[in-house]
């Protein structure tokens, strides 16, 4: 599997972790999944993230202070999700940077484009997910 | 005063009789020093005339037998007593009738004086007693007077500081006619002393009794007192609640002459009372909207996740049994997820129902664990993104509980609540709440719920239950004594400690269901 093409999911959730990490293995992508951001953080595969898909609300680090983090450490585009986001958190996270804020639950159809954007931004193809 | 009226009598008898004997003696003498002259007995009638004046009547008889013989023995018949011839005799006779009625008339004459003057001593001594007696009496007057003077004084000054009262302080006489109109009343009621003497009282104040009136008064004369809330009417039309005292007034036979009314205006204090009334239930309700947002904020996380799983597992699926050589095994996976998630939001929907379940005022078996449970189910999103890690210990055979489930939920989110505020100023790190559940000793159930905030500073301990206390800027200060109020409603108690800077401690009890003292529930609103 080529580096940089790696999608890493963190979320605390058990089932939408799985659900995700089928999904995207169902359209050919490779998948790294944590249960909180620190999972994450320590695990030595940030520099090898295409894209991370982040859950807002996460125990100890949340999202938002995740993509921060990656700001800094150089540009891993970010897909959010979330159970319950207000206007406040998504506009935040757009101004952060991130390719959009996906409120669970979310069509198949419009994470795979937020995925195909955010491969575009950081490998510079556009792969082929639908 | 004459000059013989000494003290001892036998001595002024003898002095006057001595009168008697001197005068008719100088009289004998000088008559006979006078015989060439003037041959008279002339001097004889002066001497009986002047001792019956001066001495009385006996000396003056004396004086008169002493002139007779003086007259016999010196000047008539010289040669012997009474050897007399018969002319001697004539005016020897003369004589002495002359002289006994000279001293008969003296004698009267002085007694006449006597009497009148006696009649002035009298007079005098009378009019003396009449003075005494008047001045008594005017003294005896004046000190009534003063007395009356007194006693008005002592009513005016009773009557001052009854004014001084803003209690109504009416009394009136058994025709319920009002006799005295305090200036509480006035205040009170808005009718002058001067309106409302002599009116009907309850007819002024159209007053509504709490009971048949013919049972007030009846209580009132058997017993002399009565008291009860009345409703009256004031001159402005407003109607106002006393809390009325009434008195039997008795006169000193003991016979019932009227009523003494003391009336305390409660309008005031009722409507405070009501207006805390309406706050504390407004603030249920707030509560009670707070928990419903929490529970939006609760089914929308705890029911979209696991939705949000079972449609990507569907679109997973889907994509395994789409491509050219369908992936069973995975397409089996993906859907056995979807079930495992659809019963996991299926239980979601279920235990929400339970707790919002309709239970206003109802009273029924508890479970304490489920009852915590169900609340830390609303709570735990909250706690996530506090950071606050919570912990349930529960103990083993623990009995259930009888209660309002609503209200009791109320109460452990209430803590709960109070704990996440106190903690969020603390480390992230160190931010935990045990939340336990023992067997009392009492047979019933103990709730322990420990925080690791900041704590209570000592002196506020005492006060965190009492209404309206505080030290939050956005708090209104009724949640725990909501929840006091609650827990004593439910035949439990509630208490804290604290250790400042290490947390609070929250501890409350509740009878077992099975103990036989059923609390009484009343509504905490």
């Amino acid at each position: 599997m080529e580096a940089g093409k790696i999608i890493a999911i963190v979320d605390d959730d058990d089932s939408v972790r799985e659900s995700l990490t089928g999904l995207m293995q169902s359209v050919g992508l490779a998948v790294h999944s944590y249960a909180s951001a620190e999972d994450y953080v320590h695990s030595g595969q940030v520099h090898e993230t295409a894209c991370a898909v982040l859950d807002i609300r996460l125990p100890g680090m949340s999202g938002l202070e995740l993509q921060r983090a990656l700001g800094r450490s150089g540009s891993v585009p970010v897909i959010f999700i979330s159970a319950h986001a207000d206007e406040k958190t998504r506009a935040e996270a757009l101004a952060g940077g991130a390719i959009d804020l996906l409120p669970k639950p979310f069509s198949e159809e419009k994470l795979l484009t937020a995925l195909t954007l955010a491969l575009e931004q950081s490998t510079g193809l556009t792969p082929r997910l639908f | 005063m004459r000059w013989y009226d000494q003290k001892r009598p036998v001595l002024r008898t003898f002095i006057r009789y001595a009168v008697a004997v001197g005068s008719v003696g100088v009289v004998t003498l000088l008559t006979a020093l006078l015989q060439p002259i003037v041959d008279s007995y002339a001097l004889f009638f002066a001497a009986v005339a002047f001792t019956t004046f001066v001495a009385g009547a006996g000396p003056g008889l004396l004086s008169v037998a002493l002139c007779t013989i003086a007259i016999d023995h010196y000047f008539i018949a010289p040669n012997g007593p009474f050897a007399l011839s018969a002319g001697g005799y004539l005016r020897l006779a003369v004589f002495t009738l002359l002289a006994s009625l000279v001293s008969w008339l003296t004698s009267a004459r002085k007694k006449a004086e006597r009497s009148l003057e006696h009649l002035n001593t009298d007079l005098e001594a009378r009019v003396l007693e009449r003075t005494r007696e008047l001045a008594n009496s005017k003294k005896v007057l004046e000190e009534e007077v003063q007395e009356r003077w007194s006693a008005q004084e002592q009513l005016r000054e009773k009557a001052a500081l009854l004014d001084l009262t803003h209690d109504a302080v009416i009394v009136r006489d058994l025709n319920d006619r009002i006799l005295f109109w305090n200036r509480g009343a006035e205040e009170t009621y808005g009718y002058a002393a001067d309106q409302a003497l002599g009116a009907i009282s309850h007819v002024l104040l159209k007053t509504v009794f709490p009971a048949p009136f013919e049972h007030i008064t009846a209580e009132l004369l058997h017993t002399g007192r009565w008291t009860g809330e009345l409703t009256h009417t004031r001159k402005d039309g407003l109607t106002t609640v006393a809390a009325s005292r009434w008195a039997l007034r008795t006169d000193t036979q003991n016979k019932a002459i009227g009523v003494l009314e003391i009336n305390y205006d409660m309008t005031e204090r009722k409507k405070t009372e009501e207006m805390l009334r309406h706050t504390q239930s407004e603030l249920a309700h707030a509560t009670r909207v707070m928990v419903m947002g929490e529970l939006v904020s609760t089914i929308t996380h705890e029911v979209n996740q696991p939705l949000c799983a079972i449609v990507t597992n569907g679109n997973a699926c889907a994509r395994w049994l789409r491509t050219p050589t369908p992936d069973l095994a995975r397409a089996q996976e993906a859907l056995q997820r979807i079930i495992r998630d659809s019963n996991r939001a299926s239980n979601v929907i279920a235990r929400i129902r339970a707790f919002v379940r309709k239970t206003d005022g109802h009273t029924e078996t508890l479970s304490i664990r489920d009852l915590i449970e169900d609340v830390l189910l609303v709570l735990v999103d909250d706690a996530q993104r506090s950071r606050i890690r919570i912990e349930t210990r529960f103990g083993a055979d623990l009995p259930d509980v009888l209660g309002d489930r609503v209200q009791l939920q109320q109460v452990v989110l209430n803590l709960m609540m109070n704990a996440f505020d106190a903690m969020r100023a603390t480390e992230a790190k160190s931010r935990s709440l045990c939340v336990q559940a023992d067997v009392h000793d009492n047979g019933g159930v103990l709730v322990t719920l420990e925080d690791s905030g900041t704590g209570i500073p000592p002196e506020n301990v005492g006060r965190i239950f009492e209404p309206f206390f505080t030290t939050k800027t956005a708090g209104l200060g009724m949640g725990l004594s909501i929840c006091r109020t609650i827990i004593r409603n439910h035949g439990g108690e509630i208490q804290v400690t604290s250790n400042p800077g290490r947390g609070a401690t929250f501890y409350f009890s509740l009878p077992g269901a099975a103990v036989e003292s059923a609390p009484h529930l009343t509504s905490a609103q």
